[in-house]
């Protein structure tokens, strides 16, 4: 079963840490503008929401992509971007609808979230749990398990 | 270079010149950054006796060699100037996004020079820079100011704002950066103002490069898990933040309430930061970096209008509260995001309405003076006062030149809480002997970020509050440490579970310089007597290492600290002779020729 | 901590000694132990106060108390504003 990068904004305190440790594991500098994560910041209501790509089961970016350069990762699910296929038409950046795909200015033609091979900095990083890695069923099997306590404590509060 | 950007930005603002300079590497490896660097700067270029709202005062905006990298909590930047306030040296510190944009533009500071005819920003675009008109943003408050300048730059700049007090020349204005942090103490706020700098806006898309990248990302590993494991960083800041001390030091009979009158306030409980959790906690907001993450993001109903901000902090919920002996805590919050807003340091306008309350007690101000009566627990009145200061109006004017300048004009000046003319924050030093040498003896005036005891003397229990004895050594090891924390970039906050060989470390992995625990505390050193050295040439001496005549004189009346005063005379003496300092506080050759200062 | 963990900001107890009343407080309150206690000894993060005094400054757990003295528990807790 392939784990899933799980984000929980709620528990995000917008530390950007995440930002932080990706760049230096993709580039070795501490670059915000070069992560493959983005932490998005809603001024007004302060409130933090971490993007980043959601290797969807279908992805828009593979179908575009005319050279075949968009593969997925048999060992961790992730897709990727070849280097060595990649031309660089920019047309998988165009389509992504989180826009989750960009082009950082730095030589390498695309990039994106390729999960770091199955262990990503950001999770090792994230000092609020918001990033985790979770095989899918046990993500959702601790949200219900969540929701059911809610519910369990309301339902002890009121009389029937 | 490695760790450091290596380049400085200067700008000229009475001549619009921009200049960028190689950063020295010895200089920056003796005095590391932030603090230190940019006071050595400030002591080499500053002729001695420049008015500090003079063209001629330097303004420097100075991250560490860390600040942008993953260590733990470094996010910061300290603003270094000569005070308006105090006439001494001023070094701000502030976290949030802004400083860490200002190396990824590549920069390790940036120097502000002269002063512009016209209200002006500056627009750093990595290595294009430009000094824009501000007139549309001037009169305008910080959080509409850097909105304004964000459509005009980049939707992802980070923005360094002054609001109305900076502009009016407030002696306690403070400079804010990404809305809600705040370079708040000694008036940095007014010199920007003095120099028509509205705002600097800040786009970076360099990378900060790393000389060993194995051993950096491990040490950040190491510190992460110890921040994660300890009590205050782990669980008391991220569960309370900063208010939680309210009650704390309220137990401790040190929590000073109506202009230091009393040590205990008998509405804690309402402005406590139990309180403030259970009435208007929204979440937990984080710095770069930070996985402690002590900001409050509340919520406020006010006149009807659901109003969000982030604050307060212990330090304002005491100044804004007990000092003024009010314990509505809502409006506590009000007047702090106001405080944002016009940027202002609520630290000094808590306790110089709490001065001007007390004057107004004993009959030297009357309402023809302030156009209102100023009583001790009137909430309204610091609501409106707040305004007026920021905005210089009617009696605000006379309150924005801070307590001392008030309590002197008055004829009582000893009803200023002071050292240095600057105010002091929330802990009574007749009940924290420690402290009360770190009030006065910091190189800012009275302050407790200067040398943190209440760590060891309140926080962690670890020597007796009461006795003097063996404080003056405490002190100087909590004042050259916190050099270094503060040089590097990092947060204060991560010294309650980080010690000096944590960032050891971090230095060296970053800068490839082979510094030893030994070189960076003696750098430390070098940076707290190179402080002083400015100082003594500002005329300063042992007679501003003084407390306000009160926390000499009279005993505090009830509670744990019943009886007590601040031992200073004799602590101070024992601290001169172990700094290494003559009877008057002036660092002796030997010492200096130790330092490389001589 | 203690507070959210006994629901209670403050209760009126009684002992000669504040060994005494920890031993009542945690008699009414078991659910407290593991936050105050490791194994039989104080955490080291706990901090007591008598009168606003830490008992360590004064005799530790065999401090004598009168009758009304207040303790006060807590958490090591920091705050301030750089």
């Amino acid at each position: 079963m392939n784990k899933t990068l799980v984000i929980d904004p709620k528990l995000c305190t917008g530390c950007r840490l995440c930002e932080l440790v990706c760049s230096f594991k993709k580039t070795e500098t501490y670059n915000p503008a070069r992560a493959r994560i983005r932490t998005i910041v809603f001024e007004d209501e302060i409130a933090f929401v971490p993007m980043t790509c959601w290797q969807c089961e279908e992805p828009v970016c593979q179908e575009v992509c005319p050279t075949g350069a968009v593969m997925r990762d048999e060992g961790t699910g992730a897709v990727t971007i070849s280097v060595e296929r990649c031309i660089g038409c920019k047309m998988c950046m165009m389509v992504c609808p989180f826009g989750n795909i960009q082009s950082d200015g730095s030589g390498e033609l695309v990039v994106k979230c390729d999960l770091c091979g199955g262990d990503p900095e950001c999770v090792v990083f994230c000092p609020t749990k918001a990033l985790q890695y979770l095989p899918a069923d046990k993500f959702t099997l601790a949200r219900k398990k969540r929701i059911a306590g809610k519910f369990r404590s309301i339902l002890e509060e009121v009389e029937w | 270079m490695f760790g450091w950007m290596g380049t400085i930005l200067r700008v000229n603002l009475s001549t619009g010149t921009i200049t960028r300079e190689k950063l020295d590497g010895k200089i920056a490896r003796d005095y590391i950054g932030a603090r230190g660097l940019a006071s050595k700067i400030l002591y080499d270029e500053l002729p001695s006796g420049t008015d500090p709202l003079d063209p001629a005062n330097l303004l420097i905006f100075a991250a560490g060699p860390l600040t942008g990298t993953a260590a733990t909590s470094a996010s910061r930047y300290n603003v270094v100037t000569k005070s308006p306030l105090t006439g001494a040296i001023a070094a701000s510190n502030s976290g949030g996004y802004l400083p860490a944009e200002i190396r990824y533009a590549g920069y390790d500071m940036i120097i502000i020079e002269g002063k512009s005819e016209e209200p002006v920003y500056l627009w750093v675009h990595n290595d294009q820079v430009k000094i824009r008109s501000a007139r549309a943003m001037w009169g305008k408050g910080t959080g509409e100011t850097e909105a304004l300048i964000r459509e005009e730059t980049d939707d992802e700049a980070k923005i360094i704002s002054i609001g109305l007090a900076g502009e009016k020349l407030v002696r306690f204005a403070g400079v804010v950066n990404d809305r809600e942090r705040a370079a708040g103490r000694s008036g940095v706020g007014a010199v920007m103002g003095s120099k028509n700098l509205k705002a600097i806006a800040v786009r970076g898309t360099g990378g900060i490069r790393i000389k060993d990248v194995a051993a950096f990302r491990d040490a950040v590993l190491d510190n992460l898990a110890k921040i994660k494991s300890g009590a205050v960083t782990g669980e008391g800041l991220p569960t309370y933040g900063t208010a939680v001390l309210v009650n704390v030091i309220n137990s401790h009979g040190i929590l000073p309430t109506n202009n230091f009158q009393r040590g205990e306030f008998h509405g804690a409980e309402a402005i406590s930061g139990e309180t403030l959790a259970r009435e208007l906690l929204i979440r937990n907001r984080a710095c770069l970096a930070c996985p402690i993450g002590c900001g409050r993001v509340t919520e406020i109903n006010w006149e009807g209008d659901e109003e969000r901000g982030e604050g307060p902090e212990y330090e304002t919920i005491w100044a804004l509260g007990a000092a003024c002996g009010i314990s509505d805590l809502e409006l506590i919050t009000k007047i702090n995001y106001l405080c944002n807003e016009y940027g202002l340091d609520p630290i000094t306008l808590g306790s110089t309405l709490a001065c001007a309350m007390e004057l107004f007690a004993d009959g030297a101000l009357t309402v023809e003076e302030t156009g209102m009566p100023l009583n001790f627990g009137d909430g309204q009145c610091l609501l409106e006062m707040t305004r007026k200061t920021a905005l210089r109006e009617g009696f605000g004017d006379v309150l924005a030149e801070g307590s001392a300048r008030l309590a002197e004009k008055y004829g009582r000046p000893e009803l200023s809480m002071t050292s240095k003319k600057q105010e002091y924050p929330a802990y009574d030093p007749r009940g924290s002997q420690g402290i009360g040498l770190g009030y006065a003896t910091s190189n800012r005036g009275g302050c407790h970020v200067r040398g943190y005891t209440i760590a060891a003397e309140i926080v962690g229990a670890a020597v007796d509050p009461l006795t003097s004895e063996g404080k003056a050594q405490l002190l100087i090891d909590f004042q050259d440490f916190t050099c270094v924390v503060d040089s590097v970039g990092m947060c204060l906050f991560t010294t309650f579970s980080l010690g000096l060989d944590d960032i050891l470390p971090l230095l060296k992995a970053a800068t490839g310089v082979d510094y030893t625990s030994e070189s960076l505390l003696q750098a430390g050193e070098r940076i707290w007597n190179l402080e002083r050295l400015f100082n003594l040439r500002e005329g300063l001496g042992r007679q501003d290492d003084s407390l306000a005549p009160r926390l000499l004189q009279e005993p505090l009346s009830a509670g744990p600290a019943k009886g007590n005063v601040v031992e200073l005379e004799s602590m101070l003496d024992e601290y001169y002779e172990l700094r290494g300092w003559d009877g008057e506080g002036r660092p002796s050759s030997e010492k200096l020729q130790a330092l490389g200062l001589g | 901590m203690t507070r959210r963990a006994a629901g209670l900001a403050h209760l009126e107890l009684e002992g000669a000694t504040v060994a005494d009343v920890l031993q009542r407080l945690l008699a009414s309150y078991p659910d407290l132990r593991p936050h105050l206690l490791d194994g039989d000894c104080l955490r080291p993060d706990i901090c007591i106060l008598v009168n606003g005094r830490n008992i360590k400054y004064l005799e530790g757990e065999a401090t004598l108390l009168d009758d009304a003295d207040t303790i006060t528990i807590f958490r090591q807790v920091a705050g301030g504003a750089p």
